[in-house]
């Protein structure tokens, strides 16, 4: 089967600093994998690689087997919501027809009755109908984090890939949004990137430690003795959801 | 009031440039405010200096002059600023002040009588001839069409830059375009409140005009409104109290401003107070 993602021997520096070093990752399709790592770990070099943001100086990286602009068609990007400014002049509808933006010509570009009743769906799906004339401005945090979802969502993605999902929002509205994911999950494959280690949920099927170098898990089980390894301390991992536990049981004794 | 502007070519001048003006200033003003290049504007606007005195020296109309170096300068910077690393807060700072430079070496080589430099620098709406008004029609086109063009491309590349990348939104063929349409904006404006004084009407209408309203096509057409009225109400106080016709009109635009914002923050208070109670 085709890799949703194939990233091989990336290297990314700034300047002298290696902020990434020789990563290596597959994605399977449909698979739900979470990369967590420290702040300053690489996780937004790493993303915006994918994303084609930051040129790698080596390495490959490719998107159901494309390389280059033709693979970013695939892509649903979430960016983070807090780095908005909120008082944009912008409304709900607005910005999730940005997504129809997508591969077209930027000579006047009109959306068709198509995108809108495209649009209206997603606004729909994501419960978030009743606020599409509303600017951004008047929406809570996780309310906004949807619109954005429905952005990502409007460019009708094979891959999507969500930059902190859950930083700064409720708990009752992380767990909606783990759950929407999930949901999502059976369509398309999905990537996420934080530092929060409760939204390593059950929900996810793999998990990737990044701090510069990438330590890849085939299972959601993170070891215990690994995480201190990217993290350089010990961490609390908590185990939400059920099927399995996050980490395996702290030894008696251990820190 | 009326009987003179019937009478007076000059005055009828004045008001189709402050009219013409005022369309590019409300549009891009609202770019400029929303992508936040009130600097790089600044800027742009200091080295069109440069070429106005270029102008004088080459003995080319200057306003041409100026267009064409305020186009290159906000090229340049747009280049700089992705290649360099640098931040262009820095590069405009340079620009701002070697086109002032430029400026006055030019004028200076310029052998003969001295040209009015404070027209340049504060405009003179009064003496805004029809060739000029040709001119600033023309780049109002230019301005509009590019804008309509482009507008959803626009709004997706002001709003969420690396979204608009990712979606295949030519993001950096945008900025430069965006870059020369402030230029070229700047230049329309010279005539009507100069140079040093164009930044308070590119920015006072759209600061003025979205806090009325959150709908960015809204927000342009209410600005181009407010520039007109600005223009109107500054030629008017410079006519009855003989004061200079740029600084009247950028008074008038900036006290607009400071009483809006005044009025709000009053009902805002009264009514927090009310809901209090």
């Amino acid at each position: 089967m085709e890799l949703a993602l194939d990233i091989a021997n990336l290297n990314v520096f700034y300047g002298d600093d290696c902020a990434l070093k020789d990563i290596n990752l597959q994605v399977e399709e449909r698979e739900f994998l979470a990369i967590i790592g420290p702040n300053g770990g690489g996780k937004t070099t790493l993303l915006k690689s994918i994303l084609g943001l930051v040129t790698p100086d080596s390495g490959e990286i490719r998107i159901f087997g494309r390389s280059g602009e033709a693979a970013r068609r695939s892509i649903g990007y979430v960016p983070q919501f807090s780095r908005f400014d909120r008082r944009f002049p912008i409304s709900v509808e607005e910005v999730v027809l940005i997504g129809r933006l997508a591969g077209r010509s930027p000579w006047f570009s009109r959306f068709s009755r198509q995108d809108r009743q495209l649009v209206d769906s997603l606004l729909e799906r994501l419960e978030i109908a009743e606020l599409k004339n509303r600017q951004i401005g008047q929406l809570s945090g996780g309310q906004l984090q949807r619109v954005l979802i429905a952005r990502a969502l409007a460019v009708e993605p094979q891959i999507l890939i969500l930059d902190e999902p859950t930083a700064s929002v409720d708990s009752a509205s992380k767990t909606r949004i783990y759950d929407l994911l999930k949901e999502l999950n059976q369509e398309m494959t999905i990537l996420i990137v934080t530092h929060d280690l409760s939204a390593v949920s059950s929900n996810i099927d793999k998990i990737a430690c990044l701090n510069q170098q990438l330590f890849y898990h085939g299972r959601t089980e993170l070891e215990a003795g690994l995480v201190e390894k990217v993290y350089g301390c010990p961490v609390d991992l908590i185990a939400h959801g059920v099927p399995h536990r996050v980490l395996r049981g702290h030894e008696e004794g251990s820190l | 009031m009326i009987e003179t502007i019937l009478k007076y070519n000059f005055l009828q001048n004045a008001i189709m440039a402050a009219v013409l003006a005022s369309i590019a200033c409300g549009v891009i003003g609202v770019y400029i405010m929303e992508k936040k290049l009130v600097m790089m504007s600044g800027g742009i606007a200091h080295t069109a200096f440069g070429g106005i005195g270029l102008g004088y020296f080459l003995k080319i109309e200057p306003i041409f002059t100026a267009l064409g170096v305020s186009v290159i300068a906000a090229l340049a910077v747009a280049a700089l600023k992705r290649k360099a690393m640098t931040d262009s807060d820095l590069l405009i700072g340079m620009f701002w002040s070697l086109g002032m430079a430029l400026g006055v070496v030019f004028i200076a080589m310029t052998p003969g009588y001295p040209p009015d430099i404070a027209s340049v620098l504060f405009g003179n709406i009064l003496a805004v001839s029809r060739s000029d008004l040709r001119l600033i029609l023309g780049l109002d086109i230019l301005v509009l069409t590019t804008v309509t063009a482009f507008y959803q491309m626009f709004k997706a590349y002001i709003f969420d830059e690396e979204f608009a990348s990712v979606a295949g939104v030519p993001v950096r063929t945008l900025e430069y375009l965006m870059y020369v349409l402030v230029a070229v904006t700047v230049v329309v404006m010279i005539r009507v409140v100069g140079i040093i004084l164009v930044i308070a009407l590119l920015t006072a209408p759209p600061a003025i005009a979205k806090q009325f309203t959150y709908d960015m096509k809204k927000i342009m057409a209410l600005s181009v409104l407010l520039g007109i009225g600005f223009c109107f109400a500054g030629l008017w106080v410079s006519y009855t109290v003989r004061l200079a016709s740029g600084a009247s009109i950028v008074m008038v635009a900036v006290g607009a401003y400071a009483l809006v914002s005044l009025v709000r923050f009053g009902l805002r208070r009264r009514g927090g107070t009310a809901r209090e109670a």
